[in-house]
């Protein structure tokens, strides 16, 4: 999807410095994703906002050092000259620093000035910066009071002049030195150790001895004594009342009666040293040749067009991915059916995921890590497949103890069990990387990938723990490397991202993520025998037809999936799908049919056997139940037709209707049963058209927020996708198609390639205005 | 399609090796594949291999490399394994040899030499290590105790480091010219070989798999004659240390003098000497578990007390625990582990193999019944209706009555005597759990009964009474489960079994397998309790045997 090729190159650079930005235009966390024009149309928009929600887009990926030099340049009064530039950045490693000042232009947060500096476009109100002499801590008295202190006369007698004088005066080498020497030994140490502990941060008083009482009386106007009643004056004993006071008059320090200090950022020059010098620097991460990663002629746009994926090579590659991503699919509805036999308790904390001891339960049965089972539940949650039930015990009142439990939607099942099989991966995979509940690691999920794609076909990086480091520094503050290392496990895990080895996309995720329609055309083709063994096993060649694979998973657990796979019957798997209305001879007929061997009796005889346990017992969902002590009676109501009574045994009968309305049939006919209520009824599963009315609801609250904060855009697309996902509710056969195009752009510059050859990571940004 | 070359393996990413039987040079390929890697289950159509870290070190003893196992492989593969199997297999076998357990002169015990001293820092920092080792001689060693040689590649093995044991074996006293005399087949050769590997120090120790009656008392004996040296056989029981005695004298150019038995009845210390696990484990009452050990256990004394040159432990799946205490102070002696079934419900099969030495032979059953060395077998399990009665019995019992309820229902004493009257005129052995059930079983057909309880004489006469076709059947408790050599008895009907043992069923049937001499078929039925907890138990006891290829037949009793 040659997205960026419609937008013009400065709209173009924005997105690369705004990832997010990309992330909001193309729709990526909202469903339906709008068309590519309206795309195109999102992005100029965005690119060309001159608002705080544009500014506020692109703090959340600044990177670190960008993020830094924000910082710093908002202590500069919004401006750093060329001087001051290079002053603050010394310590910091030039290739960063020069990307991040060109990503704060690309951006529109900065714009370079003549002379070299850089000069800020936006008030970051970053919250917690340096406290200036403007700030209205100081009045009117105590700014006179420094201005002669320090010799100064300012031009008018106005707060904000005798604030430029002051600073003017700190800012002027000649005077600033002067100032400085006119200091006590103690009030320089003091003064330094302050800039080294915090910079132009508060410290307590306290590590210099002294108390916020003592603080109350640095004040520069000679008033002291009216302090008296109050407090009591700090010992002339202590050296360092003395010393900070002097600083307090000189309008180098500031404090508050809470017991801080601090510099006075107009008095910063003074300190002569750099706002901040803990610069962290990662080396860019190394891209080396990946194997999983398919080759450099696997383009998305040769595959695109029909013409095929690269060479042979390229096709087997895709193929074998291919095949472990359906495999990846039969798990999911392995995973999903006995979910559904076992519906999971939902936490009282309402979170969307289950309680660690199911996960470690389904973990254990499944032969799976922990992470991969919240893996899949999270993805059968973000696709409804799970709904949460509510079943009210003893329904005595609405108040009454509530048993939540996580359910499958039988129509969402329905429907998924008829999409082709590499629509399901995709579906698995548009859900991860649309939906999630916690924002930032989906935007992780995002940047990664959209990092990842802009490796040439072939490419990986080559050390992960380096790489993840690596994203964190650069998509600082939104992203962390522990965040990053949960996404790629699960990306790995998804068959997006290469399971081992160098860290790059699948020839099979490249291509989801930039060909959807290439992904359908691919051909897994397969084996349809299997080799049913006397013991109970199955093994499977690695290219069983998904269909006969996930047919086989109703039946059989998987033991082992490390090339061939090898299942084994199972009781409760069998019992199961009896339950779904396979018999015996079908389940027979089914492994006969498999087998390239003749199967032993010691199998047919198993599968009878299970078969056969499962219909012993029976539960029955009856809304009411009906027992008589004599089956004459029992017949006898039977008989009314209204009841609509089934006779289950001879001395009890079931009715679906509830257990007043039977009474109450039952009463016209001159019949009185005693209507005894105990414990719990069957829940039933909650179906999404139900859900639809709540997601509606919930969208019109969103709809009143949006309109009583002045239509923030937040509220309104949270409504936006709520109502999307209402509509999919109540058609749950619709639902796959919608994502059918959730592609990740490829990256903004054409002809942006990361040159395998060009030895440690560079990137050849092409055009460059 | 992927387009399957023409091998016969499957290797999976995990080390595990599927060898379809039927594709072209399965043969070849097996051969192969056992010399780096362990049988793990043999059903008909597709073998399970493993290659775990200690088969491949293993192989890298006999000087097999990595190359060579990656060839094999690649060779044989029907699809092309993932690089992570080779580069794996490269860094397992890489290992090896980087430690070694040699003999200190100076110390007069053992050091653990390691070719980079920071490997020695790596592994001396471990928990689990430190207390064996001794002191720091130089750089690259630390000294061991000698009574630590085992615990220490124990150790060293489960922290991933295998230990190249240079430290040689101690010669024991010597035999003055034991011959074999009597030809050993193939396969038997083969497994001496495998165990011994031409008196290399990395050979002489580890575990011989085959199954029952083919002919695991001949590869003990062929040990002997190998190795030539002083010797001691651990057995089951005296009936097993006797029937041991007897094949020893008819085998090999021993004679009595050269024999003895040490057990309750008798306390013969020979150059061959047979002692049982139970005589060897006997618990002093004077003592307890915090006194000394040899004090609590005095018989194992026995290891220490004289030059064995070599211990073979018949049935060493049974290893008890006290014997796993001394057994790893005597790593300096060499060693044979028997069995059929390497199979411990407790998991432990390691510990085995850690202390007696690696499985060094494995053979599939049912290779051996198609070559006739072991009688074709037909097993059958026959499913009993519980009566109605017996039903609601059952239903209403407390869990633990359960099994032995449905294990010895009445409804099974019919079925007996009818199997009985479908094998008139063949011999018979009735093998259960439960005396009491076994009692009425004997009674019923007027048949002798050996239980646990019967005196060694008795038991002896019963057994040589069946051996020699003068009693056609006889009903015994599960001390008949091991190593009693019955072979004309073709029929075996196991009443009643220990819940789930696989390793029981498996040592049942293998009292029936040894080779008939008209070339009849062993029979082996199994009475199980329809819908009980013994029908459950049943599928499992049954699967050892399933992995060996064997089918069950099922039929109703009628």
């Amino acid at each position: 999807m040659q997205i960026y090729d419609q937008l013009p190159p400065d709209v173009s650079r924005y997105l690369r410095a705004v990832p997010l930005a990309a992330f909001e235009a193309f729709g990526l966390g909202q469903t339906p994703s709008p068309s590519v024009s309206e795309s195109i149309d999102a992005a100029r928009a965005l690119a060309a906002a001159d608002n705080d929600a544009r500014a506020h887009l692109a703090f959340e990926t600044l990177g670190f050092t960008a993020s830094v030099l924000l910082w710093i340049a908002t202590n500069h009064a919004g401006a750093l000259s060329a001087e001051a530039l290079a002053f603050e950045t010394a310590a910091a490693d030039a290739d960063d620093v020069h990307e991040a000042i060109e990503r704060l232009v690309d951006a529109r947060l900065a714009q370079r000035t003549r002379s070299g500096g850089l000069q800020l476009l936006v008030d970051p109100d970053l919250g917690a910066s340096a406290h200036t002499l403007a700030d209205g801590i100081l009045t009117g008295k105590e700014l006179t009071a420094i201005c002669q202190n320090l010799g100064v006369t300012p031009d008018a007698n106005r707060a904000a002049e005798r604030i430029r004088a002051i600073s003017e005066t700190f800012g002027d080498q000649k005077a600033g030195a002067r100032i400085l020497g006119r200091l006590s030994g103690m009030a320089r140490q003091i003064f330094d150790a302050i800039a080294d502990a915090v910079g132009l941060g508060e410290l307590a008083a306290g590590t210099f001895g002294l108390s916020f009482h003592d603080l109350s009386w640095l004040e520069p106007v000679a008033d002291r004594a009216n302090q008296a009643h109050v407090y009591v004056a700090p010992e002339h004993s202590k050296v360092a009342f003395g010393a900070l006071a002097e600083l307090v008059d000189h309008g180098l320090v500031g404090s508050d009666s809470f017991g801080n200090v601090w510099i006075w950022r107009e008095a910063w020059q003074l300190a002569d040293r750099p706002l901040f010098d803990d610069w962290m620097s990662v080396p860019r991460p190394e891209i080396v040749a990946c194997a999983a990663a398919g080759s450099a002629s696997l383009s998305p746009t040769a595959h695109g067009a029909g013409g095929g994926a690269g060479g042979d090579g390229d096709e087997a590659l895709l193929v074998e991915q291919a095949r472990r991503a359906l495999r990846l699919v039969v798990r999911f509805e392995e995973l999903l059916r006995y979910w559904g036999a076992n519906p999971t308790k939902a936490l009282k904390t309402r979170e969307r995921r289950f309680p660690k001891p199911s996960v470690k339960a389904t973990a254990k049965a499944f032969q799976l890590s922990d992470s991969e089972v919240e893996l899949f539940v999270g993805l059968a949650m973000s696709m409804r497949f799970l709904l949460e039930n509510d079943i009210a015990q003893g329904a005595k009142s609405r108040r009454g103890p509530v048993d939540l439990r996580w359910m499958i939607d039988p129509d969402v099942m329905d429907s998924w069990l008829e999409q082709p099989p590499m629509t399901k991966w995709s579906a698995l995979l548009a859900y991860h990387t649309k939906a999630g509940s916690d924002w930032r690691i989906e935007a992780t999920r995002f940047l990664m990938l959209w990092h990842l794609s802009t490796l040439a076909p072939g490419g990986g990086v080559a050390d992960e723990t380096g790489y993840l480091a690596w994203l964190g520094i650069r998509y600082s503050p939104l992203v962390t490397a522990e965040a990053a290392a949960e996404v790629l496990h699960d990306l790995r895990a998804l068959e997006v991202v290469t399971r081992s080895g160098p860290v790059g996309l699948t020839a099979l995720g490249r291509l989801a993520l930039t060909d959807f329609e290439g992904l359908e055309r691919i051909e897994v083709a397969s084996s349809d025998q299997a080799i049913v063994q006397a013991d109970l096993t199955v093994v499977t060649p690695p290219d069983l037809d998904p269909r006969l694979l996930a047919r086989l998973a109703g039946v059989a657990k998987l033991e082992s999936d490390a090339g061939a796979l090898i299942f084994r019957l199972d009781e409760s798997a069998i019992a199961e799908s009896i339950h779904a209305g396979e018999t015996v001879d079908t389940i027979t007929a089914f492994l006969e049919t498999l087998s390239s061997v003749p199967i032993e009796a010691a199998v047919s005889r198993f599968v009878s056997d299970a078969a056969s346990a499962a219909e012993k017992l029976s539960i029955i969902d009856a809304p009411s139940v009906l027992v008589g002590a004599d089956p004459a009676e029992l017949a006898a109501a039977a008989s009314l037709k209204p009841a609509k009574l089934t006779i289950v045994a001879p001395t009890v009968a079931i009715s679906p209707l509830s257990p007043e309305k039977l009474r109450s049939v039952l009463a016209k006919k001159g019949l009185a049963p005693a209507l005894v209520r105990d414990g719990e009824s069957a829940p039933e599963p909650r179906r999404s058209s139900e859900q639809a009315k709540e997601l509606e609801a919930q969208a019109e609250e969103y709809e009143k927020l949006s309109k009583r904060w002045h239509d923030r855009p937040a509220f309104k697309r949270q409504a936006e996708r709520l109502l999307a996902d209402a509509e999919r509710a109540r058609n749950p056969g619709r639902r796959w198609t919608t994502y059918q195009r959730f592609g990740l752009p490829a990256p903004p510059l054409p002809g942006e390639v990361i040159d395998l050859n060009a030895g440690p990571a560079t990137v050849d940004t092409g055009q460059r205005s | 399609m992927t387009t399957p070359l023409p091998g016969p393996l499957i290797v999976q990413s995990d080390l595990v090796v599927l060898l379809e039987t039927a594709a072209d040079g399965a043969e070849e390929a097996r051969a192969q594949l056992a010399r780096f890697a362990e049988l793990e289950k043999a059903p008909e159509h597709v073998h399970t291999y493993r290659i775990t870290p200690l088969s491949l070190w293993n192989a890298a003893v006999t000087g097999l490399t990595a190359e060579d196992v990656c060839d094999v492989l690649r060779s044989s593969a029907k699809y092309p394994p993932a690089d992570a199997v080779f580069h794996e297999i490269s860094e397992l076998m890489g290992r090896y040899g980087r430690l070694r357990l040699v003999r200190d002169h100076d110390t007069v015990g053992l050091a653990l030499v390691a070719d980079r001293p920071s490997l020695l820092e790596e592994v001396a920092r471990s928990p689990k290590i430190q207390p064996l080792l001794g002191e720091r001689l130089d750089g690259n060693r630390v000294a061991v105790r000698l009574g630590d040689r085992g615990p220490v590649k124990q150790s060293l093995l489960a922290l991933g480091w295998p230990v190249a044991d240079e430290a040689g074996f101690d010669t024991g006293e010597e035999l003055d010219d034991v011959e074999i005399l009597s030809e050993l087949r193939s396969y038997q050769a083969d497994a001496l070989a495998s165990w011994w590997l031409d008196g290399h120090d990395g050979g002489g120790n580890g575990v011989v798999t085959l199954p029952c009656g083919a002919g695991k008392t001949l590869v003990g004996l062929a040990a002997i004659a190998t190795t030539q040296m002083r010797t001691l056989v651990v057995c089951t029981s005296v009936s097993s240390v006797r029937q041991w005695m007897r094949e020893c004298l008819l085998h090999t150019s021993l004679t009595e003098d050269d024999v003895g038995e040490w057990s309750s009845h008798r306390k013969q210390i020979r150059p061959i000497t047979f002692v049982t696990y139970n005589m060897l484990t006997w618990a002093d009452p004077a003592f307890d578990d915090d006194d000394d050990f040899l004090d609590r256990y005095p018989n194992l004394r026995l290891f220490d007390d004289q030059e064995w040159g070599l211990i073979v432990y018949d049935e060493v799946h049974l290893l008890p625990a006290p014997v796993f205490r001394v057994t790893s102070r005597i790593q300096a002696v060499r060693r044979l582990g028997l069995t059929a079934t390497l199979v411990r419900e407790d998991g432990k099969e390691g510990d085995v193999f850690s202390l007696i030495g690696p499985k060094r032979f494995d053979a599939p059953w049912t290779e051996l019944e198609a070559l006739g060395w072991i009688a074709p077998a037909v097993c059958t399990e026959v499913r009993i209706d519980l009566s109605e009665v017996n039903r609601m019995t059952y239903a209403i019992a407390d869990q633990r009555a359960k099994h032995r309820l449905a294990a010895t229902a009445e409804e099974k004493l019919p079925v007996v005597s009818e199997l009985l009257e479908r094998h008139q005129g063949e011999q018979v052995l009735i093998i259960g759990q439960f005396v009491d059930q076994l009692k009425e079983i004997a009674e019923m057909l007027d048949a002798p009964l050996v239980t646990g309880r019967t005196g060694q004489k008795r038991r002896d006469e019963c057994f040589d009474a069946l051996r020699e076709g003068e009693l056609p059947v006889l009903v015994v408790s599960k001390i008949a489960n091991f190593s009693i050599d019955l072979p004309e008895v073709g029929v075996a009907i196991q009443v009643s079994g220990q819940f789930g043992s696989r390793q029981e069923e498996a040592q049942r049937l293998g009292r029936v397998l040894r080779p008939k001499s008209d070339g009849s078929v062993a029979h082996f039925y199994s009475l199980v309790s329809r819908d009980t907890e013994e029908s459950r138990f049943a599928r499992n006891r049954q699967r050892f045997l399933a992995e060996q290829g064997y089918r069950y037949e099922i039929v109703d009793a009628a």
